[in-house]
């Protein structure tokens, strides 16, 4: 996994490329604390990542959870066909998000068909 | 009949059918190479000749069928695409399998080899090398599984340390997906903000509701070796239906919009306006939404269950061997037999209490005619569908672009009359495509659509069936007939003919106006023959035509063979008896009326003249004609004809009983029945009579 943070005077972009395992899942953290801690409005570029496991989806999950506490935005941008692969194997796709805010969509939350 | 010989029967018959299913599957997605439910019939078809096959010991059978079902395999999977000579070669071995069905031994070994060869050779081309191995490993393993598909649910919570244990809980996913249907639902409640969270613990916990047929210990085996590092519990959902299929009454909004109180529309505003309960649920804060939604998927998965099983049942049906329906056919004629003697003698009789037994029998008899019949009755479809090959065949032999379209194959006729049709209709077909339809070359000069048309129709119509063959080919040259019907010394150069009588002359043995012999038709045998079949069958056949336009072949048969509506007249002391569908009134005929017509046999019915013929006379019954008798008029072609008789008795239920060997080439005559007092009365084969004269 390799992870470049670019910042702009209103998003901050964090690319990863590579795969992202157990073995990245530290760095991940450290990277996601740094980029929460910049701007409000935070952006995960998963474009150019073959494969994830669970324990970086949890981190993902995590930080989006910690982004929301603090008033923040987090999201993801637009993943490879194979990353979503991926998320559906491990289940993560929802119609509704886990947190019991109003108004706050679930990283994992499908768009809502019209 | 041992055992295994029982057994092997029994895979013969199931083969028979799968075969006709995998050949009007083929034909189908030959149209349609991408329906991926047509693949999976095919490959089902495959699939089970294959394993029931090499149970039964037919291991020719199931080698060739394994190779087969590979390559369709691989089209299932979306690897490779349905290719025309894959449906060409597939239609080769479905008839080398039943060439092989029927003749054990005598199998034409090198085509065999050829075919298993071809497939291989797709099959490596597909996917190259690997894909024989993988086709291999998958197909030993579906093979083991015969339990019942049965829906699980599973809660999989993995222990927070089992990435230590360098075990990956979404491998375990990836295998239960493998198992059957899944629907998998993760729950990320649990996971802790970042700041906190260690990440390398697990928090993520799962729940699976899974549809598979390898049971529980097969859902085990994925977890073996997490079982310690993990909680894990599974539910059967549908133990033989008995926790799904509860019926669930309507709810209230169906019961109103059903008795008018409330209109759909109104029900669709309330039910928008209204929330769900999940959102009550989730908003109330009493359930996590990743909860109520996976309750939500556990709902939705067993709805699709119950749906699928609901249409097996509907499709659910018991083997019966044709030859028990017969027999039992058989006895219910002789029931109606017995049961008409009954009422007959209890109204004798006059006796009070045996009328009312008598009723009673006539009634459970009526019914259990009625449903016996009805058991017979089979959907003409199948036999629609084996015309499908036929016109593709014909048409590729002759070069010629031809579509066949079917209607109406759900109508249903006796089994043994859609057996018996078969061999005219195929040859009308033939008829069609060989002289009918013209080249492609041809038709685009007359300005018709490159690709010719059969269709096929058959519907209902009271007591009969009307089945049409049309087709848009060059219809029939009347100028070429009535030249070839002079030379036959058919007709007389000066004769007038209706369009009809001109037509039906092509049902004369050896008529033939076809300018060269095909392999395919044009001897002249056959319509004479095609004719015979269906007035054997007690139907009617009729031709029109539009020269370049096309022809129409409608064929009108009783819907059953074994018991027919009918009406009973008398001649002398001797009682006859026709199909009551031909009978258009009944006349009285007074000896002055006879002698109006000076000896001819016409009588004046309201101003038109109809010959009539004197059955009487015919049958040589004696001359003592009473004083008034009566004219059954009829009608057979379009003609009206009439029949003298001493006396119509009236309708009469009639099991038609086959005349013994020396009685077959009786002229007039085509069956017999027994009468409530047990005497015997002919069936008239009106059309015959009439064609006499």
């Amino acid at each position: 996994m390799y992870c470049s943070l670019e910042q702009s005077e209103e998003t901050a972009t964090l690319t990863i490329t590579g795969s992202m395992t157990i073995e990245d899942a530290a760095d991940l953290k450290t990277a996601l604390t740094t980029l929460l801690a910049g701007s409000s409005l935070s952006e995960v570029d998963l474009s150019a990542v073959d494969a994830i496991d669970l324990s970086c989806l949890q981190v993902l999950c995590s930080a989006h959870r910690a982004a929301v506490h603090s008033g923040k935005k987090l999201a993801l941008s637009r993943a490879a066909d194979s990353l979503i692969t991926c998320l559906e194997d491990a289940g993560f796709p929802r119609q509704s998000g886990c947190l019991q805010q109003d108004g706050v969509p679930c990283l994992w939350q499908e768009e809502k068909r019209p | 009949m041992k055992m295994a010989e029982m057994h092997s029967e029994a895979f013969r018959e199931e083969a028979y059918e799968l075969l006709a299913v995998l050949e009007t599957s083929l034909l189908e997605l030959e149209e349609n190479p991408d329906d991926a439910e047509l693949i999976g019939s095919v490959f089902r078809s495959m699939h089970t000749i294959k394993g029931s096959g090499a149970m039964f010991g037919f291991t020719d059978i199931s080698e060739l069928t394994h190779e087969v079902e590979t390559v369709f395999d691989h089209i299932r999977n979306g690897s490779a695409r349905v290719t025309k000579k894959l449906i060409d070669e597939t239609l080769k071995a479905g008839d080398l399998i039943r060439s092989m069905l029927s003749s054990e031994g005598q199998v034409d070994e090198a085509e065999r080899q050829n075919l298993i060869a071809g497939f291989r050779h797709m099959a490596v081309s597909i996917h190259g090398e690997q894909a024989m191995e993988i086709a291999e490993n998958s197909s030993s393993e579906t093979e083991l599984n015969s339990e019942a598909e049965k829906l699980y649910r599973i809660r999989f919570k993995p222990s927070p340390d089992i990435f230590l244990t360098g075990a990956n809980p979404l491998h375990l996913l990836k295998e239960l997906r493998e198992l059957g249907t899944c629907r998998i639902i993760a729950h990320l409640c649990d996971i802790p903000s970042l700041d906190v969270m260690d990440p390398e613990r697990c928090y993520t916990y799962w729940d699976i509701i899974l549809s598979t047929s390898k049971g529980i210990n097969g859902i085990k085996d994925v977890f073996i070796f997490v079982e310690d590092d993990c909680q894990l519990s599974i539910d059967v959902l549908d133990d033989s239906g008995n926790t799904i299929d509860k019926p669930t009454y309507k709810k209230l909004g169906e019961i109103l919009v059903e008795r008018g109180d409330l209109t759909p529309e109104d029900m669709e505003i309330v039910l928008k306006n209204k929330k769900r309960f999940g959102e009550i649920l989730v908003e109330s804060g009493l359930a996590a939404p990743s909860k109520v939604e996976a309750a939500l998927v556990e709902q939705q998965q067993i709805r699709e269950v119950q749906q699928k099983r609901q249409n097996n049942e509907t499709a659910a049906s018991i083997r019966v061997p044709s030859d028990k329906l017969d027999t039992l056919v058989n006895l219910v004629g002789e029931l109606v037999t017995v049961q008409a003697r009954l009422s007959q003698t209890a109204s004798l009789r006059g006796d009070q209490h045996l009328a009312h037994i008598a009723e009673e029998v006539e009634r459970l008899t009526s019914e259990l005619r009625d449903s016996t019949l009805n058991i017979r009755m089979m959907p003409i479809g199948a036999t629609f569908s084996k015309f499908r090959r036929l016109v593709r065949d014909l048409s590729q032999q002759l070069g010629k672009e031809v579509e066949i379209l079917t209607e109406g194959a759900n109508t249903e006729l006796d089994k043994t009359v859609i057996e018996r049709l078969n061999d005219p209709l195929v040859h009308i077909i033939r008829n069609s495509v060989d002289h009918g339809i013209e080249s492609p070359e041809y038709r685009l000069a007359a300005g018709k659509p490159r690709h010719g048309t059969v269709c096929l129709t058959a519907e209902h119509s009271g007591d009969s069936v009307i089945i049409t063959i049309k087709d848009d080919g060059a219809g029939l040259d009347k100028e070429a007939i009535r030249a070839k019907a002079i030379e036959r010394n058919l007709i007389t150069e000066t004769a007038e003919l209706s369009e009809r009588e001109l037509f039906a002359l092509i049902f004369a043995a050896g008529f033939s106006t076809a300018q060269k012999i095909t392999g395919i038709s044009g001897r002249g045998v056959g319509m004479d023959v095609v004719k015979q079949s269906i007035e054997a069958l007690r139907g009617f056949i009729e031709i029109t035509s539009q020269k370049g336009k096309g022809t129409k072949i409608t064929i009108k048969l009783p819907l059953t063979l074994a018991i027919i509506e009918s009406l009973m007249v008398k001649i002398g002391e001797e009682y006859f008896v026709m199909p009551l569908s031909l009978v258009e009134e009944c006349l009285e005929l007074t000896l002055a009326d006879i002698e109006l017509a000076h000896g001819r046999n016409l009588a004046n019915v309201r101003g038109t003249l109809i010959p009539y013929i004197p059955l009487r006379e015919r049958f040589k019954l004696g001359n003592s004609n009473p004083g008034i008798q009566h004219v059954v008029v009829t009608e057979i072609a379009g003609e009206r004809i009439g029949l003298l008789v001493d006396s119509v008795i009236g309708e009469h239920q009639t099991v038609i009983k086959s005349l013994g060997k020396m009685y077959r080439g009786v002229q007039g005559v085509s069956g017999a029945t027994i009468l409530g007092d047990g005497s015997v009365a002919l069936i008239l084969d009106v059309p015959q009579l009439v064609q006499w004269g």
